[in-house]
């Protein structure tokens, strides 16, 4: 249902209308292909030392340069995009999954199921997200299983929250009521009836939070809790960079521009999406 | 007089909500097999309300509720949804009541495969009969319920309200929210589908010019209790209850000579806290010591009509021949 929306959506001019809107879809996307196509493209081993190091953006050979080991800029840039992005998005498949299915539970059938699951998002809320997520990593073991579930699990309440709201709102609308009187089960009302009519609000957070997962896990990375060496990895690679701030600043700068303008496109294409979606602006 | 079966019964019916609301109390009601109940009263009264807990859509706090003898007040699970396909209803709002993101013919299809256990083709099939039946014709089904307008989508809430074979229909202000050009159609609809399907109705309106139009019965509702219940021509010759007689000066009329135009004063009192004694003597212009200290009891003053009032206009105008 939300492809077919968003096709529609697209087909009439809906989504992307705004040149803000359109310049993040395109970087999303952009990023997207970058990590799935990049790395093959380029061909070079992102972990191969030479001995060039450090050199500066033109050299021959290293369009990027290459880093204090000597390995080659360009291929790690384009292969430290694969687990920022496969970090993001599992973590928000999966927060995308508990937070609708207990908002979902809670917003339709309320009462005590309603106030027993939101005390418990409540209280995953009132914890720091960054030191749940550190709490998980280091409990377990880092890597893109611990951050997937750390990030996820810290992540869903908000989403829970959301689905809560919307899903009470429709829970009292008299089709569900007719849903029921027409013998349809709980479970069939929430999937089939409810969950269509709350999915534009709900995608468009999704991919807010999308952003806010790519952040976390860049930030992970950064502090060392994240995708070990050496894998390239943005966030790695500006906590490497850093003693070379001053006389290599692009060790630093590359990576760190580049998780940035992975973050702020997200957030601006869940906006542009939540615009879209939004049934006042056009129905 | 033909001999009367009762097929929905409430006795002693109590609705209270979390603010300690009692929207319907203590209500005592019979529907018989294939009339039309018409129910009356002012928005807030617990004319819906009453409806809904018959359905079991809405939990009744006391009382009982019985369908063809049986107390379906406690079912739970399969016996109520196999129960409740007998039971259908028909909505008020035409935008609310139908979910935008489904094709008609799923929507008028959901109850034949939920509460009958149809397969997909019987069901669509059937579907498509229906929308034909209530007059948009079969590829209605195709559409989405935005396409259509407002009395067009209450014909697909008709349809739908049909689809698992009712016997008993609440249809709740089913024409309120039309342009009263398309009132009359959907009015007729319903009603020539009630005799045709023999079904027995509770048709619940402020508007008493369509009561009078669709309803075997009348009974007036006003702050959660039945005040009158009587024949449709007895109770449009003569209302007995004082806030009857307020209700019926207010319908227009095309009759011969100017009738006294009596203004209801002030609100409806807080449903929270009902007034003490008759609840209506805060508005009464009859309104004597006793209404405003002892509750009158629903009391029958003639064979198949019941007044909740001391001093009823009928038993008024009829004392000096007793």
């Amino acid at each position: 249902m939300p492809a077919g929306r968003l096709r529609a959506a697209y087909s009439r001019r809906r989504v992307a209308r705004s040149a803000l809107g359109a310049c993040s879809w395109a970087i999303v996307l952009l990023f997207v292909l970058i990590a799935l196509l990049g790395p093959p493209l380029v061909g070079a081993d992102p972990a191969r030392q030479t001995s060039d190091a450090m050199a500066s953006i033109g050299a021959s050979g290293h369009l990027l340069g290459t880093d204090d080991l000597g390995r080659d800029m360009l291929a790690r840039m384009l292969y430290g995009a694969r687990p920022l992005l496969l970090v993001a998005f599992l973590s928000t498949a999966l927060a995308a999954v508990l937070g609708v299915a207990i908002g979902l539970v809670a917003g339709f059938f309320g009462r005590w199921i309603e106030w027993v699951l939101m005390r418990l998002m409540d209280l995953a809320l009132a914890f720091p997200a960054m030191l749940l997520i550190i709490l998980v990593v280091a409990a377990w073991r880092p890597g893109v299983p611990s951050l997937v579930v750390g990030i996820g699990v810290s992540l869903a309440p908000g989403l829970a929250r959301l689905t809560r709201a919307l899903a009470a709102r429709e829970a009292g609308r008299d089709y569900v009521l007719a849903a029921r009187l027409g013998g349809t089960r709980a479970p069939r009302i929430m999937v089939q009836e409810v969950l269509p009519n709350i999915a534009g609000p709900l995608l468009a957070q999704v991919v807010m939070t999308l952003s806010v997962a790519a952040g976390f896990a860049a930030g992970l990375s950064y502090l060392g809790l994240g995708i070990q060496p050496p894998t390239p990895d943005w966030g790695y690679m500006v906590q490497a960079g850093q003693e070379f701030l001053y006389t290599a600043p692009r060790l630093v700068v590359l990576p760190a521009a580049a998780t940035l303008i992975f973050v702020v496109a997200c957030n601006f294409a869940g906006d542009d999406l939540r615009d879209a979606l939004d049934p006042r602006g056009t129905r | 007089m033909k001999v009367q079966t009762p097929l929905m019964q409430v006795e002693k019916l109590s609705v209270e909500f979390g603010n300690k609301v009692r929207a319907v109390r203590d209500v005592d009601l019979t529907v018989y097999e294939g009339e039309t109940l018409g129910l009356v009263g002012e928005s807030g009264c617990g004319k819906s309300t009453l409806g809904k807990a018959m359905l079991r859509v809405i939990e009744p706090s006391s009382g009982a509720i019985r369908y063809r003898g049986l107390n379906i007040t406690d079912l739970r699970g399969t016996v109520l949804r196999s129960t409740r396909a007998e039971l259908q209803m028909v909505f008020q709002d035409p935008f609310g009541s139908l979910n935008p993101r489904r094709k008609v013919a799923d929507i008028v299809a959901e109850p034949l495969l939920r509460a009958r256990g149809a397969d997909k083709k019987t069901a669509r099939e059937t579907a498509l009969d229906l929308l034909d039946l209530v007059g948009l014709g079969r590829e209605a089904g195709e559409r989405r319920p935005h396409e259509f307008s407002g009395g067009q989508r209450q014909r697909i809430g008709i349809a739908r309200a049909l689809a698992p074979g009712p016997r008993f229909v609440v249809a709740d202000e089913p024409v309120s929210a039309l342009d009263v050009s398309i009132q009359a159609q959907v009015i007729n609809l319903l009603a020539d589908l009630t005799r045709d399907r023999e079904l027995t109705m509770l048709f619940i309106s402020h508007d008493l010019g369509v009561v009078r139009h669709v309803a075997d019965r009348v009974a007036v509702m006003y702050l959660g209790e039945i005040i009158e219940i009587a024949s449709r021509d007895a109770f449009f010759a003569a209302p007995a209850h004082p806030y009857s007689e307020a209700l019926l000066s207010s319908v227009p009329q095309l009759s011969q000579e100017p009738r006294e135009r009596i203004v209801l004063e002030g609100e409806l009192p807080d449903p929270a806290a009902p007034p003490p004694g008759c609840t209506y003597h805060t508005r009464c212009r009859y309104a004597v010591d006793k209404c405003r200290t002892t509750p009158p009891p629903l009391a029958e003053v003639q064979p198949g009509r019941s007044v909740r009032c001391h001093l009823p206009l009928i038993a008024i105008t009829e004392r000096p021949n007793a």
